[in-house]
Formats: structure tokens, sequence, C-alpha cells
């Protein structure tokens, strides 16, 4: 977990067309794919939207393993609710297996679900990838976001990351003194007792940390709602208008393309 | 005339929210320009002691005064403009991608244009030969580099006082000397007043002429740094032993008082002499 989220920091610094874009404009217009996904109920147009922002991480250099690990977190969570889908929604049955039966509509929701989170995460992750967190912050800013929800974000964040480097470290500590999770020579209930002391420390001295943090922070004259970025404010360019324009056009494309095929007689 | 205070405690005293008293009764003036040392072993209070003099906490009972008036919630950010903290533990303070923007924090909180703060951090980091490092990111550093970097980052703020927590704790010898030779330097060059907490006893002697021992959060001394490292009952009362060389030198027989050497070079030139 904490290679995980040290990777998307260092990814985000890097330097592609994609990472260069103005941070407003690239939290614009995934705000504008994740609404339609969340209303549409069309699955092949979530398809496309997909492979519209696979398309847009490629052209960020995001390493495929980087993106694949990353996509394949849906499973556990909304693979799982994605599975029941077809066995508890009511509709014309497909398929039964001893009283157990998938309906047409279940499935159907089901790969909805899936899909919508899947393009969902994709989107985030196209941001957060190819973002840095203060550009985003400046974006938020802009956005007239009441300063303190930016900080909240900002505090979060920190502390998220201070929290995995601590367990890092109390873990390593640990395996140099022989513990093992599997097969711990002394027990199970031992690993158990031991995970729960380690969770329990790590919550106090976070805490702890992250109050000195803060008092460091005071000391240096921060008070709320001070600017994030030192860089200086860059102007909109034709590769933002570029982007806006094309999250703006291929969501009204999805949104007709229904009615467009009927039109031209395909359907 | 005798320079006016910066710093006053006037019958200070802590007690944390859990119930723990860190220090009471506290009377203390500190000058401006001058270099002061707070001494005493661990958990004596010392830190406690130095988050009352910009406003990281506020006294139980007693004042704090900064140049003349009460240190409280109203005054406290005005005076954390003035004053610059180096926390004791470098990861505590750098917590920014990289060398440039945690310099470049302190400067930003007082609403500085991009202009000056990039004038300042440039400053900050010549200060402390650091310049180079902007881009490099605060954890690749070594402990020396990373104290340094902190450094710069209250620099940047231009104060007029520095307060600096266990500054060579954790450090190895190069680190120890340049930082000695830093903070010496922007107390002469600047007439920064300088503030020091630590247990440190073989380099408070190259960094201070005055210093205060604290023990269990009692004042048991305040004066002068050669009085007190001379005074082995006050020493071992406050759990604390003289420098190394004063150590020496005592156990070879020498006197307390003016000659007593306390640093590495006054040892040389008393052994020289012929003890
Ligand atoms: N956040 C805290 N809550 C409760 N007690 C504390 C806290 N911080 C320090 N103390 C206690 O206050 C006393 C003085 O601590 P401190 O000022 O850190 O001493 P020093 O810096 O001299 O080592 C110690 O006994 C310590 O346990
Ligand atoms: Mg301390």
């Amino acid at each position: 977990m904490h290679e995980l989220f040290l990777e998307i920091q260092q990814v985000a610094s890097g330097n592609s067309p994609m990472h260069r874009l103005d941070a407003g404009t690239k939290l614009l217009s995934i705000l504008i794919l994740i609404l339609f996904a969340v209303f549409t109920k069309d699955l092949f147009s979530l398809v496309l939207l997909e492979i519209f922002l696979l398309m847009l991480m490629a052209a960020s250099h995001l390493p495929p393993r980087y993106v694949g690990k990353r996509l394949l977190f849906v499973l556990p969570f909304g693979g799982f609710l994605a599975l029941f889908q077809p066995f508890i929604r009511e509709g014309s049955i497909i398929w039964s297996f001893y009283g157990l039966s998938a309906t047409y509509e279940g499935t159907f929701f089901g790969a909805l679900l899936l899909l919508r989170m899947l393009v969902c995460i994709s989107a985030v992750l196209f941001l957060s990838s190819t973002t840095r967190q203060e550009d985003l912050y400046h974006a938020l800013e802009r956005f007239k976001v009441p300063p303190i929800f930016i900080s909240l974000l900002d505090m979060m964040l920190r502390h998220i990351g201070l929290c995995f480097e601590s367990l890092h470290r109390a873990l390593t500590a640990q395996k140099a003194r022989g513990f093992r999770w599997r097969k711990n020579r002394a027990g199970y209930r031992f690993v158990l007792k031991s995970a729960g002391n380690t969770l329990g420390t790590l919550f106090v001295r976070s805490m702890e940390r992250g109050e000195r943090i803060y008092e460091s922070m005071l000391a240096r004259g921060y008070k709320l709602g001070t600017s994030y970025s030192f860089e200086p404010r860059r102007r909109a360019n034709a590769g933002d208008a570029c982007l806006l324009l094309s999250s703006v056009f291929i969501v009204v494309f999805l949104a007709f393309q229904d009615r467009l095929w009927y039109g031209i007689g395909l359907v | 005339m005798a320079a006016p205070n910066i710093i006053e405690f006037q019958g200070a005293g802590f007690t944390y929210p859990s119930g723990r008293e860190a220090f009471s009764g506290i009377d203390l003036a500190i000058e401006k320009g001058g270099a002061f040392a707070l001494i005493g072993s661990n958990g004596a209070g010392k830190t406690t002691l130095l988050k009352h003099i910009n406003g990281l906490l506020y006294p139980s009972h007693g004042r704090v005064l900064f140049d003349g008036k009460e240190v409280n919630k109203k005054t406290a950010p005005g005076v954390r403009d003035r004053v610059g903290f180096v926390f004791q533990n470098p990861d505590d303070q750098l917590f920014l991608p990289t060398v440039a923007q945690d310099v470049a924090f302190g400067p930003m909180n007082h609403g500085l244009d991009r202009a000056e703060v990039e004038k300042r951090v440039k400053r900050a980091l010549e200060v402390v030969d650091m310049e180079g490092y902007e881009g490099v990111h605060p954890g690749k550093l070594s402990g020396g580099e990373k104290k340094r970097v902190c450094i710069a980052g209250v620099l940047a703020l231009e104060p007029e006082v520095l307060v600096f927590d266990e500054p060579t704790g954790g450090l190895d010898p190069r680190g120890t000397r340049d930082t000695i030779r830093f903070i010496n330097k922007l107390r002469e060059e600047r007439g920064i007043t300088v503030v020091i907490a630590s247990h440190d006893v073989n380099v408070i002697p190259l960094l201070v002429e005055r210093v205060a021992v604290l023990h269990k959060g009692r004042l048991l001394f305040d004066g002068s740094v050669r009085d007190a490292f001379g005074d082995r009952g006050l020493l071992s009362k406050a759990s604390m032993v003289p420098p190394d060389v004063t150590r020496l030198a005592l156990e070879m027989g020498c006197c307390p008082g003016k000659g007593l050497p306390l640093t590495m070079n006054e040892a040389l030139r008393y052994f020289q002499k012929g003890g």
C-alpha cells in the first residue's frame, strides 16, 4: 500500500503533454465524464468512454502495469456487488441453477454498475496521475471551493501518507526481529495480537506526528486559506481547450449516439 | 544601558491537559540580540517551554511576553511572523515534495509575491550552503542536510528571533559542526536573537554565553555558562554532567572560575600552558 501511494505522487510529477495541461481543465473534464457515466444506462457508451480514458492515460505515458494494478482494485469491491445483482433483481429469468435464478435485468444492472465504477476510477486515476497535488488545490481555489475544504483535503492526503510511512517503518522493524505474518512460530493468536497493537500504536503515533507537523506549519505562519502553489498561474492554452472540448464532444456524442445510428439507418 | 528584553516569562507554568505539569514558576528574561540556552536532561520541560515563545502553547498560569506584549491567541500569529522555530526532528518540518517548495512555505504564508518568495528561497538556501538542491525531495537528503533545509525554511521568514530545539540532536560530527557555524554566523551577521534548548553539553559553550538550567520543570540556575558548568553540585542535581573537556580539567585539579575550559580550544590552551 505504501508503495502504491508513493508511486502516484511520483507518476504525477512526470512530464507528458497531459501532465502539462492545466489542472482545472483536467478536473472539469473528468467531472463531465463522471457525471455522464453516472447517469447513462447504455453499456456501449460506457465502454467507449473507458476506451477514451485509456487513450488519455496512454497519452500521459502512464506505465500499463501501474494502471492495471489500480483498475483491478475495482474487482474486490465493485465486482462483488455486481456479482450479486443477477440473483437479487427481479425480471425475466435467463438462467437458473438449483433454485438460484439469474435475471436479464439483474445481469444488465450488474454490468452497468461494474462499468460505471471502472470509468469513474479510470477518470480519477487519470487526474491524480497527471496532476500534482498543489496544482489541484490551486485549481480548486480558482473554482471558489472554500479554503476549509481544500485544507481538509490536503491534511487528509498528507496524513494518509504519514500513516503508511509509519506503518511501513513499524512492519520493517518487526520483520527485523523475526516477525512473520504466516506460519508465525508463536502461533496465530500472537499474530493477531501484534497486528492489533501495531494498529493502535500506529494510530496514536500518526496523530502525534500530525500534531507536530501542524505546529511546525503554524510556526511558519500557516493560516487557513493561504495560497498553495508558488508557481505562476499559467494561462489556459490550446491543449487545455482541446481536452475540455473533446470531453464535452464525446459526452454529447454518446448521449445521442443511439439516435444517430437510427438516423443514418444502421439500426 | 542593557538591551531590552525580547522574551520574558513571568511566573509562567504549564500543565498538559493530561494533568502532567511540564514546568511552573518560571521567571526568565532574554535580551534582544543575545544567545541563550535552556539546558536540562530529557523530560525536563525544555521543548514545552520553547513552544510558549511563539504561542504554540499558552501558559496555564503566569505570563509570557514577546517584545513587551503578552503572547495570547490574538497576538500569537504576529509573534510567529517574527520568530523562526527550528523543530527537533526535521521530518516534522519538511513535508513538501521539494526543498524549494518547503523553504517557500513560510514566505507564501506571509502572502509575499512570487518574485520576493523566490528571492528569499534563494538567499536562505545560500546561507546554509544548500544551493543547487532546490528540486530535490527532502526525503533523499542526509540528516545534516535536512537540518540545513529546516533552518533555511525559517530564515526565509527573516525572523528576529531563532528558536532551536535540540539543534544538534541526531547529527554526525560534521553536521553538528556545520549547524554550530550557521547559528553563530546568523547571530553575528544579522543580530538575530538565538534561543536554544539542548542537553548536548559539549556544544552549548560553542553557541551561547548564558544558560538556564531546567530540571523537572523548575529553574535551578540562570547565569553564565561558565558558572553553570563549573558547579558540579548544580549539574548533578539536574542529572547532567559538564562537557567532556571540562570534566577532564576538573579531574586534573583545575579550579572552577574564569580559567575553567569549556571547549576544545580553551582546553588546548589550558593544557598547553601546563594546567
Ligand atoms: N503532549 C504531551 N502531553 C502530555 N505530556 C507531555 C506532552 N509532551 C510532553 N509531555 C511531558 O512533559 C514533560 C516535559 O517534556 P518536554 O518538554 O518534551 O521535555 P524536554 O524537551 O526537556 O525533553 C515530560 O515529562 C513529558 O512526558
Ligand atoms: Mg525536547
